[in-house]
């Protein structure tokens, strides 16, 4: 459901089941979160620029 | 294996002239060197080896650029390119061969427990408050294989489906690992709180 992998029907259930149980509440909320965790500050590393140049380069020369 | 290719049996049907090759090259291909790239770091670690990987990664994709067929999904299709490079050649190269990676998985793989519950004490203000390093570090310490699912899944977006085709694995597997994945960064999350004191 997460991953809006789930089937409408699916879906359903589970949007109804996690309405009345906390501890299936808690755990979507808490991977919901660990989700936006990971987007949010999971360290992202800059392409060096002289990757770019180089795959171009070696690219051109192929051709 | 040059000249054959311009017979009509029908299998180098999407053959690209060159031009055409290095348009799809720079219009499909390398508006994704970001996510590669940072992929490639998340797979090594190293800066030189994610040079190396994804400058090999991009060549093949050139190389074999006839088997990509146009409008398709770029992005997943470079990822798988690049994982296989992974496995296979860089790998094998490094000093430290996984095999821990490989255990752990094992073990997870064979226990009996497939959906214990979540036994974890990880509070979402507690998440919350976690640095960059500190997710980083958790998502780092797991074995390759569960890492990668979260990667795909987590980071850049990919649905069940292009996973099992980048991973060359059932749908069911995916699902299965990344449960299990998410399971294990739960458990090193809250572990890396516990000793950071926030708990
Ligand atoms: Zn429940």
């Amino acid at each position: 459901m997460l991953d809006n992998e789930a089937s409408q029907d699916e879906e359903e259930y589970l949007n109804s089941h996690i309405d009345s149980c906390i501890v299936c509440f808690e755990e979507y909320n808490l991977e919901k979160e660990i989700r936006e965790l990971l987007r949010s500050k999971v360290n992202k590393h800059q392409v060096p620029g002289e990757l770019v140049t180089s795959i171009r380069n070696k690219i051109i020369e192929s051709v | 294996m040059t000249k054959d290719q311009e017979t009509e049996s029908g299998s180098y049907r999407n053959k690209y002239d060159e031009v055409e090759k290095v348009q799809i090259f720079e219009q499909e291909f390398m508006p994704h060197i970001d996510s590669m790239y940072n992929f490639a770091y998340r797979l090594t670690f190293e800066e030189d080896e994610s040079k190396d990987l994804v400058q090999d990664t991009y060549l093949k994709a050139f190389r074999f650029i006839n088997s990509f067929e146009r409008g398709t999904n770029a992005k997943a299709w470079l990822f798988r390119i690049l994982k296989n490079s992974f496995i296979n050649d860089f790998r094998k190269k490094s000093k430290q061969p996984s095999k821990v990676d490989y255990q752990e998985v094992e073990n997870y793989y064979n226990s009996d427990d497939v959906d214990e519950k979540n036994t974890v004490d990880l509070r979402v203000e507690t998440l919350k408050d976690m640095m960059g390093d500190e997710v980083t570090n958790a998502l780092n310490a797991l074995a390759v294989d569960f890492r990668t699912v979260i990667i795909l899944c987590d980071l850049e977006g990919f649905t069940y489906e292009e996973m099992a085709k980048i991973l060359d694995i059932p749908i069911g597997t995916v699902r299965s690992r990344l449960h299990r994945a998410r399971n294990l960064l739960k458990e090193k999350l809250s572990s890396y709180a516990q000793s950071m004191g926030y708990k």
